[in-house]
This record gives C-alpha cells, structure tokens and sequence, in this order.
C-alpha cells in the first residue's frame, strides 16, 4: 500500500492510470487503493483505462475479469455515456458515446475477459453493439448476442459514417471463417448481396494486398464459403 | 455470386494480390467473365500487368477464352497498361502470348507506344517497335509518339523513333504533327495520357 500511496500521491498513478504500470504486484496494489478509495477517483475512467491497457500489458482473461469485477463493484458503471471531447486544438466540441464497450470495440482482440464480466453484469446492448461481439471472433459470444437482440443482418447496420451490413463488416474486418459459416449458414447473412457497390467476397478480397501469406490462406476459406 | 462487382472488383483483386489458386476458385463454376471490366475499368489481366503479378499474367493467359487485348470503356488494354506501369518484363510476357494487339489504344487513342515515348521508357518502346507498333499512329489529339517524346524532351525515345521511321524531327519543330497542324491549324492542348474517362485506378 505504501508504494500505491506513493504513487498516487505523486500524481503517477493517477495521471497514468495504475493499468500502464508493468509491474503486475505494483498495479494490483494501486487497483486495491483506487477500489478502496472510490470517491477519490473516476472509477468510469479507471475501468476505460483498463481496457485501454489491454494490447499493451496484455493481462490475463482472469485477471481482466478480477479488475472490472472490483472496479464494478466498487461503482464503475457498465453503460455507455455521452462525453464532449475537444477536437481540432479546441475548434470544434463534439459529443460521443464512450464506456466500456466502446473501448472493448477497439481492444477486443485482447480485452476478452472485460467483455466476459461487462456481458456477465447485464450491460444493456444495442442492435450496433454487434460489431463489438462480431469481433471477439467467438460464436458462442455472437450466438448469445444474437439471441437476446433482434436484428435484420441483411439491412446496414449504422456503426460508423458509413453503415453497412453485418457480412460486410465481418468481410472488411478479418472476421475467421467459423463466424462468418455461422452467420451464413444459422443467421442467414446473405453473400451475395451489393451494397455501396460491393459485395462480401469483393471486399474481403480487396483484403490480399496487405495480406500475409498465413492470412491469405484464411481468405481463402472464406472466400470459398462466400461462393 | 457476381465475381466482376465491386470497386476493385474480386477478380482484380485476385489478378492483382492473388496467385492462381484463387483465380480457379473464381473460375470454378464458369460463369465469370475473365474479359470483364472491374470497377475501375480495367480487366483482370490489366490489373495483374499493372500490379507485376507475373504469375497471375501467366494464369490468365492460360484461362479459356481470354481475349489479351480487352479494355472497359475507361480502361487501359493490358499491354498499355504494362507500359504505363514502366515494366519491361510485363510488356515481354504479353507480347510472348503471341495475340496482343499491339497498336489497340485506349480511350484517348494513346497506344502503347504513346505512353512508352512520353514517359521516357527507350527499352520499352524500342521492343514495340520490333514488334510492328505502328510509329505513325495517332491520339485523338493527332499526336504522334515522336510528338509525345519531343514534347516531354524524352531524347533517348525520340532518337529512337526516328532511327525507326528514318524520317528525322529536328529539335527546334514543333511537337505537333503536320496532320494535327493543317487539319486545326494549330497545337493541341497538353495531354494527360489517360483515358477520357475513368474511375479509380489500379495501384
């Protein structure tokens, strides 16, 4: 506790965020002050910052289901919440959406064991929400998403500027063959359909330019299951 | 499923980034159009020649049916396309096949002995002259390739094209040719080298 104290005190930790010490005895002893402290901190910030931590000190599932299950508990909020964020050096406001699942929507290669207890605490989920699930590249995740929230696949799907259908995204996204046969063969997604003038196989092609040789076999699959 | 839809479509895709295991799983039902124009307006064989797929050029030669000498209405044949893209290795590769039309131009009538004399590629453009590429045909701007090559002061590729057509342009004449300047009694405007019309281009 010293050492969290210490840090803390010296606006370290805090600035930085406990999740951005390497040390795993160092930031759980940090975790046990914040979660101990909570009027002292953001615990909505501390849980995003979490996440945010992920591809960089690529902490285990468990011990990511033990950070949010404590930051939870001590009163993070699960939701996503509105906030304005300066862009453009103070030119322009602009309020987003941000929370967990937006971050998770960006680290969810690495950030399994957060989405696990976010969806084990009952975050509401919108149809967009997909796009999060469609990419932990996990049926069994996408199937329960999928079967708690009524969704048209085949219509765009409004995720960023541009919307576009669910097999379009998993195409674009490198999303692995045994997602894509389940949204094709038990969803219904439709390969043939064209929107903005491209089709699911045409844009999981345009992949190969900056494919490795490995990838290239699996969008060989695919495209083979798109056929 | 419609294999010639898209912006690059999943042809050119393949033709470009692929290898020919991919193009037979294209192929496999035979319903896709290898002549076909992609999004771009180029065929498949243009993208693979301006992408130097040399293994895809080769496996679309060898498709059933392929016409080496196609073009979309805003693309580039494939043998310009190689001259375009500066890749000798392409331009041999085609012309090896035996069926390129050498002097099929593209929108803009630019024939690619056009595009070898204005961007300056003497090697190129000496192998089209040994393959019969016409020196005295002309963009719809009535340019010659001596016209290009003076103009853009490329001299290896004008000393090149006179050698050729023994017929020698002095450094200080015009650029235009005699047909452009008696026909519109004047010079035509600079021209870009590219079709009248197109979309995106292949990289």
């Amino acid at each position: 506790m010293p050492i969290a104290k210490l840090l803390l005190d010296s606006g370290f930790a805090k600035n930085f965020h406990p999740f951005k010490i390497a040390n795993r005895d160092i930031r759980e002893a940090v975790l046990d002050y914040i979660v101990s402290h909570p009027k002292d901190f953001d615990l909505n910030e501390a849980l995003e910052e979490a996440i945010k931590s992920c591809p960089e000190l690529r902490p285990t599932e468990a011990e990511q289901i033990s950070i949010a299950e404590r930051l939870i508990k001590a009163g993070a909020s699960i939701e996503s919440v509105p906030k304005t964020i300066v862009v453009n050096g103070g030119s322009l406001h602009k309020t987003h959406t941000f929370g967990p699942l937006f971050y998770l929507g960006r680290n969810l290669y690495e950030a399994s064991g957060f989405f696990k207890a976010l969806f084990d605490h009952g975050v509401k989920l919108k149809p967009t929400d997909v796009f999060y699930f469609l990419r932990l590249n996990d049926v069994s995740r996408l199937e329960r998403f999928l079967n708690n929230v009524k969704l048209d696949v085949n219509a765009p799907i409004a995720y960023s500027l541009q919307p576009q259908p669910l097999l379009h995204y998993a195409c674009a996204s490198c999303i692995n063959f045994e997602t894509l046969e389940y949204l094709i063969v038990k969803v219904g997604a439709d390969p043939c359909i064209v929107h903005g003038g491209e089709t699911p196989l045409s844009i999981l092609l345009g992949l190969l330019e900056w494919s490795s040789e490995d990838d290239k076999t699996s969008i060989f699959a695919s495209a083979k299951l798109l056929l | 499923m419609d294999v010639t839809v898209g912006k690059s479509s999943p042809l050119q895709s393949v033709a470009s980034y692929g290898s020919p295991e991919f193009l037979a799983l294209l192929l496999h039902d035979g319903k896709a159009d290898i002549n076909g124009p992609g999004g771009d307006g180029n065929t498949c064989l243009t993208s693979a020649v301006m992408n130097k797929n040399a293994a895809m050029v080769d496996a679309i030669l060898a498709v059933e049916g392929i016409n080496p000498n196609a073009a979309g209405p805003s693309g580039w044949p494939p043998i310009v396309g190689a001259v375009k893209s500066a890749n000798f290795a392409m331009v041999e590769m085609l012309l090896a096949s035996g069926a390129v039309e050498i002097n099929n131009g593209d929108g803009a009538g630019w024939t690619a002995l056009h595009h070898a004399a204005n961007n300056g590629n003497p090697d190129i453009l000496k192998t089209l002259i040994a393959k019969g590429a016409d020196l005295a045909a002309t963009t719809k701007d009535g340019l010659t390739a001596a016209d290009l090559a003076k103009r853009q002061k490329q001299k290896a590729c004008l000393a090149a094209l006179q050698e050729a057509s023994g017929v020698p342009v002095t450094a200080d004449e015009p650029a235009e040719s005699a047909s452009t300047r008696s026909a519109a009694g004047g010079g035509p405007g600079r021209h870009s080298g590219r079709p009248a019309k197109r979309g995106r281009t292949t990289k």
